[in-house]
């Protein structure tokens, strides 16, 4: 187990228009597990495989566990890395799959039979280890996966959406599981992921990026409550944060604080949004444009003198309903600059 | 009725099969009989006196033990070095990054369109400035050389198809590049180099051209040119018992080499059509 540091990461493909990863410097502590959450195509998957050593960076400095490795190989630099689709030998049993890296690193056969057990329990592999990975399903070969990256106990364990070939179902008892996985081993984990519920659910702490660029890095609470500009706003929750000019919703008297120029953003939330079905004190009347139902909410689409907003109505709401009132809470309102999206 | 569709069935194949192997079939006949049978109008259709008299001759009348000799070594060469160059270089043309490689691949590609035909002046100027006339080397690396593209062609094709992530993983499991190859991509592309192989080997094993013109010896002969080469008594008579059994023998090698394989190469030629 170690620290990972990464430093002033800059790459661009050959032929590329712009940079795939422009300045991204972040540091993973002993033990942590860090998520790198983005869309899909802003480099989630460059940085990790940087981090391995299977693609060079044109400038900037990878250290693990205090020591840099740079220009070292990943079979040197001790870390495990499981990919989107496992990438198993094919030709080789579960055992043979899982026991290679120790193999080749020449570990005595009692220590590596023992490592082999002690991943099989962990992943519940103890029927499997006789097989051939064509013999098994999309969930059991993910487990493989992570036997073969926990085996060697490496410094790092670096994950490249490992959840994301499975279905749903799957997916949400999957994620529980390595939740429980890694905090029991206390391992140092980066784990790249485009779905913002891994990246909540799972993460010490999450870095997001979009378009190559490092959007903020704090705790799941942290970036939920205080996102740093508009994109990490909307980019994580669902449904996303309402984001529009200040003026606008002033002019639709909806935000009753301080006065706004036309430079300023606000934000809020669906779920903090007041809905009522009468009339109370402060509360405006809007339409409802469209009710969402997804069982535990029902998302409303409201207007209200031509300023369009969402918010949650917790259960089901009636349907016969045209009309809502609503109150905007000022002291739940984010501010974010509309030029630059940094949030004020 | 479904009994009927299934005789229908085996009579079809019967049919298929038939057709293919009548022409070896007459040969493997004809080389069991005694000489003076084999031209007899009308024709026997079985032997009245099956004989092997005429796989005797041919090898205490010809040297035909020496072209058997010659073939095994031209043809197992062939295939040995076609098989280890061609792996080698479509591993390097589909996987490092060669400065150049896209235009290397595409003029070996090239090179295979011409007919060896036109090659064959220019290539026994080659062989005997080499001094490898009468010389199985001579027949093993043009051999090679107009095999190649295809190998490499094939080879190339399958091992695109094999994942990156394989080797990467590989490389965080701590192989060498070499290692990566031997102990991942050619478990994994096994199936069509054993395709590629067998195909040089028929090639090799069958060539007549070069062979004719560049081993002028009998003793350097392969078996098909020694085939050719068998005579009557008189200019006039043709041996055909001998020629069917020298045919019958030659072939055999072929056969068994594929049924030994069948798995391998039905294997290799619907890689790719099934996820693994
Ligand atoms: N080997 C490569 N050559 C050229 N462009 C690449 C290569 N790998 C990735 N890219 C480009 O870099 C960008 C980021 O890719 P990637 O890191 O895979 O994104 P993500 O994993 O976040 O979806 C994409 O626009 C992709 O097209
Ligand atoms: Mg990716």
């Amino acid at each position: 187990m170690a620290e990972v540091a990464v430093k002033n990461i800059r790459k661009q493909f050959k032929g590329g228009k712009r940079p795939v990863l422009d300045d991204i410097s972040f540091t993973v502590k002993d033990g942590e597990f860090v998520c790198l959450l983005g869309p899909s195509g802003c480099g989630k998957t460059t940085l990790l495989r940087i981090i391995a050593g299977l693609e060079l960076a044109d400038s900037g400095a990878i250290s693990i566990g205090g020591a840099d490795v740079t220009d070292t190989p990943p079979k040197d630099r001790d870390i495990a890395f499981v990919f989107q689709n496992y990438a198993l030998y094919p030709h080789l049993l579960v055992r043979e799959n899982i026991a290679m890296g120790l193999k080749l690193r020449g570990a005595e056969p009692a220590l590596i039979e023992e490592r082999i057990q002690e991943a099989a329990r962990m992943l519940s592999l103890e029927e499997l280890l006789e097989r051939k990975p064509a013999a098994l399903s999309g969930g059991q070969r993910q487990r493989v996966a992570l036997g073969r990256a926990l085996v060697r106990h490496p410094k790092a364990t670096l994950l490249d959406e490992p959840l994301s070939n499975l279905d749903a179902v799957l997916r949400e008892r999957t994620r529980g599981e390595l939740k429980l996985l890694f905090k029991r081993l206390k391992g140092t984990a980066v784990y790249v992921t485009h779905d913002q519920i891994e990246a909540m659910t799972l993460s010490d702490r999450v870095v997001v990026l979009d378009k190559g660029r490092i959007q903020q890095v704090g705790t799941p609470a942290d970036i939920y409550h205080h996102p740093a500009n508009t994109f990490v706003a909307t980019f994580l929750g669902a449904p996303p944060m309402n984001v529009f000019p200040l003026e606008e919703a002033h002019k639709a008297r909806a935000v009753e604080d301080g006065a706004a120029s036309g430079t300023v953003l606000g934000g809020l939330r669906p779920e903090d949004v007041q809905l009522s079905l009468e009339l109370k004190d402060g509360f405006l009347v809007g339409k409802v444009l469209l009710a969402e139902p997804t069982g535990a909410q029902t998302v409303l689409s409201i207007e209200s003198s031509g300023f369009k907003f969402r918010a949650c109505w917790p259960g089901t709401f009636p349907g016969s309903r045209e009309e809502v009132f609503f109150r905007l809470p000022a002291e739940k309102l984010h501010r974010f600059d509309a030029d630059t999206g940094e949030r004020l | 009725m479904k009994r009927l569709g299934n005789a229908l069935f085996v009579l079809a194949v019967a049919a298929v099969v038939l057709w293919s192997l009548g022409p070896f079939l007459w040969q493997v006949v004809t080389s069991l009989k005694p000489t003076a049978e084999v031209v007899k109008v009308p024709p026997t259709y079985w032997p009245s006196h099956p004989t092997l008299a005429s796989y005797v001759k041919i090898f205490s009348t010809r040297p035909f033990g020496t072209y058997i000799l010659n073939s095994v070594v031209v043809a197992l060469a062939t295939t040995a070095l076609c098989s280890v160059v061609g792996t080698l270089a479509a591993y390097a043309f589909s996987r490092l990054p060669l400065p150049g490689g896209e235009w290397a691949v595409r003029s070996i590609l090239f090179v295979a369109l011409f007919p060896p035909t036109i090659l064959v002046v220019p290539l026994y100027k080659l062989v005997q400035a080499l001094h490898l006339l009468n010389n199985p080397l001579g027949l093993i690396l043009p051999y090679t050389a107009l095999n190649l593209p295809f190998s490499i062609w094939v080879l190339m094709t399958f091992f695109k198809a094999i994942p990156r992530d394989l080797e990467e993983a590989a490389a965080i499991d701590g192989l060498s590049r070499w290692q990566t190859l031997w102990k991942v991509v050619f478990p994994l592309a096994a199936p069509a180099v054993a395709t590629t192989a067998i195909l040089v080997f028929i090639f090799s094993w069958n060539e007549f051209l070069l062979a004719l013109i560049f081993m002028s010896q009998d003793a350097a002969r392969t078996v098909p040119v020694g085939i050719a080469m068998l005579s009557g008594v008189t200019m006039y008579e043709v041996p055909w018992d001998q020629i069917s059994a020298a045919v019958v023998l030659t072939t055999l090698p072929v056969v068994a080499l594929v049924l030994a394989f069948q798995k391998r190469i039905v294997e290799g030629l619907t890689a790719g059509a099934v996820k693994g």
